[in-house]
């Protein structure tokens, strides 16, 4: 009867029911039938309002749609643009750049394609870059920066899998240094017919006295944190702080009465859906950590693959899997707990296994069937699915070819240890 | 009258939202400033948490009425006609609604258990009133996805 049970809530699941639900009604039919109490439920719930980085969170994530919903996205691409712009294949890595930087800030939410999409895409084209290229360069790149500060997943997967996100933090720099520049190398190749401009000093100055504010935010947030001058819950508060200050004050391209209140909103709009799964999943993973179901699988995988490297083959492909079928937050919200463990148990260094899992996800993000870029692209430029799905083939194994590195060459991840 | 009581609750959330968040921000923009007088004040912790737990509520009763709680989203995009995306609309709000009740009565209990073994915890708040986030917040969110299926999903975006 309880096997039915789960298997009608999967089938709810696949029809669209919010994950948060799919959450509550698994615990539900786990407790009920352990004979716990469903109040039981309720202090998972509530455990989450003792998670001492929880407020990175929602700051993070609302100064990151302010900086979107601002002029900063044209200030920031004049300046990149500037300072770049004169390399072969100049105009695509101001694209890749100028993504990940705003993919740090907002979290990978989809607020990046939508945000630069409509500046990067006719700017490309201009260049002569063909349209294949430019839509799957702006797809891939809206997830690029996921593994640099302060992105949301890298944060989530910090609270879920209790490591210390200032770890996480330097962790992604390398690896995300990396994807970018297997990317900029596809686009100097491919950028064969696009013009090249040349490195004005004096347009670079004036771009960069325009950006003056908004440049040292990654600075500020970073040297803040690593100084040890603040915590990263506090760099999240002065971050919010000062973006209010300049967008609002400095630049006044915000309202403070008028645009704040409804990017509040529109924030913590994902912010409460993120967290209602983070909070009903948390009584479900633990239920399956006291019911040993890690250790259970271990057992069945031990039995199979004894080995870390063929472990870590399989882990991709599994990863791969989830990242294809389960937005990135769910997915760092239920399996972290699961694979923490066995992958404990194959030597796998946590914070190593943090930036294996994120990059895996960012693949996720372009890759067929659902992957969640390829649907903000179709939207935002009026494209079939299909389509997307064929221009960012190229793209993924790009993206591949680095996820290889990155599980193989631990280093990378834990060099700042 | 339904979409009147629906924006009621919508507006109960924006304000709780704008109020949460503006109190979390300069909260802990004051216990910065202070620590550089070495100053602290030990409330100013547990109440920024639980501001962001009450947060997490209003945002998800937020994103009930406007279709963003994050979702497997393969079958309403195969199918095609208005209608059977409707029924399938009414019927994810239903057990988003059942599921909001669970967590009302959940929460429900464990304000019972706080209210009779609990204790003061910050600022003379009752651990009840805080753990009674819970069954607040998943009425708000609740009643949403309730009136969600009386409204169409094209009017409430």
């Amino acid at each position: 009867m309880e096997a039915l049970l789960y298997i009608l809530v999967f089938v709810l699941a696949l029809m669209g029911t919010p994950l948060f639900a799919v959450m509550l009604f698994i615990s539900v039919i786990a407790f009920h039938g352990a004979e716990i109490e469903l109040s039981a439920i309720a202090i998972e719930v509530y455990r989450i309002a003792s998670s001492p980085t929880l407020l990175t969170i929602p700051l993070f994530t609302f100064a990151g749609y302010v900086i979107a919903d601002s002029k900063s996205p044209q200030r920031l691409l004049k300046l990149t643009n500037a300072a770049l712009g004169w390399l072969p294949g100049g105009v695509a890595i101001v694209s890749l750049v100028l993504c990940a930087f705003f993919t740090a800030f907002t979290g990978a939410s989809g607020v990046t394609i939508i945000a630069l999409g409509g500046l990067i895409y006719p700017m490309l084209i201009q260049q002569h870059y063909s349209e294949k290229f430019t839509l799957g360069l702006i797809t891939t790149s809206g997830s690029l920066g996921l593994l640099f500060p302060p992105s949301l997943p890298i944060i989530l997967y910090g609270i879920v899998a209790k490591v210390d996100i200032d770890q996480l933090f330097l962790a992604g720099l390398i690896p995300g240094f990396i994807l970018i520049l297997i990317l900029s190398a596809y686009s100097i190749y491919h950028g064969g017919n696009a013009t090249r401009q040349a490195l004005k000093l004096s347009e670079f100055k004036a771009a960069l006295y325009e950006a003056r504010y908004e440049a040292p935010l990654p600075f500020l947030v970073l040297g803040g944190i690593y100084s040890g001058v603040m915590t990263p819950t506090e760099a999240s508060a002065l971050c919010a702080g000062y973006v209010i200050l300049i967008e609002c004050f400095l630049y006044k391209d915000l309202s403070f009465s008028k645009d704040l209140p409804r990017l509040i909103k529109e924030s913590m709009s994902l912010v409460g859906a993120i967290l209602m799964i983070l909070c009903c999943a948390l009584a479900l993973t633990n239920y399956l950590v006291d019911e040993e179901i890690p250790l259970k699988m271990l057992n069945a995988i031990q039995e199979v693959i004894t080995n870390k490297y063929l472990f870590l083959f399989f882990l991709n492909i599994f990863l791969l899997a989830v990242g294809a079928m389960m937005d990135i937050f769910s997915a760092i919200i239920v399996v972290v707990p699961l694979i923490l463990p066995i992958a404990s148990e194959f030597d796998i260094h946590p914070v190593h296994l943090a930036i294996i899992f994120l990059t895996n996800l960012e693949i996720g993000y372009i890759t067929p069937p659902v992957g969640i870029n390829l649907f903000i692209s179709s939207f935002r430029f009026d494209r079939s699915v299909v389509e997307l799905y064929k221009v960012a083939v190229p793209y993924l194994i790009l993206m591949l070819i680095a996820l290889i590195i990155i599980t193989y060459i631990p280093w990378l991840s834990l060099v700042w240890l | 009258m339904i979409k009147t009581f629906d924006r009621l609750i919508e507006k109960i959330a924006y304000f709780g939202l704008i109020v949460s968040i503006s109190a979390m921000l300069s909260l802990t923009l004051l216990n910065i400033v202070l620590r550089w007088f070495e100053i602290s004040i030990m409330w100013i912790d547990p109440l920024v948490r639980h501001l962001v737990f009450l947060a997490a509520f209003l945002g998800g009763c937020i994103a009930a009425g406007e279709d963003q709680h994050i979702k497997i989203d393969i079958l309403s995009r195969v199918l095609k006609s208005k209608k059977s995306k409707k029924i399938l609309d009414i019927f994810l709000s239903l057990l988003s609604f059942v599921a909001a009740g669970f967590l009302i009565y959940a929460g429900i209990g464990l304000f019972n258990v706080e209210a009779e073994f609990g204790k003061e915890v910050f600022l003379g708040i009752h651990s009840k009133l805080l753990v009674g986030i819970i069954p607040l917040g998943a009425t708000l969110m609740g009643i949403r996805f309730f009136l969600r299926m009386f409204i169409s999903k094209e009017e409430n975006s």
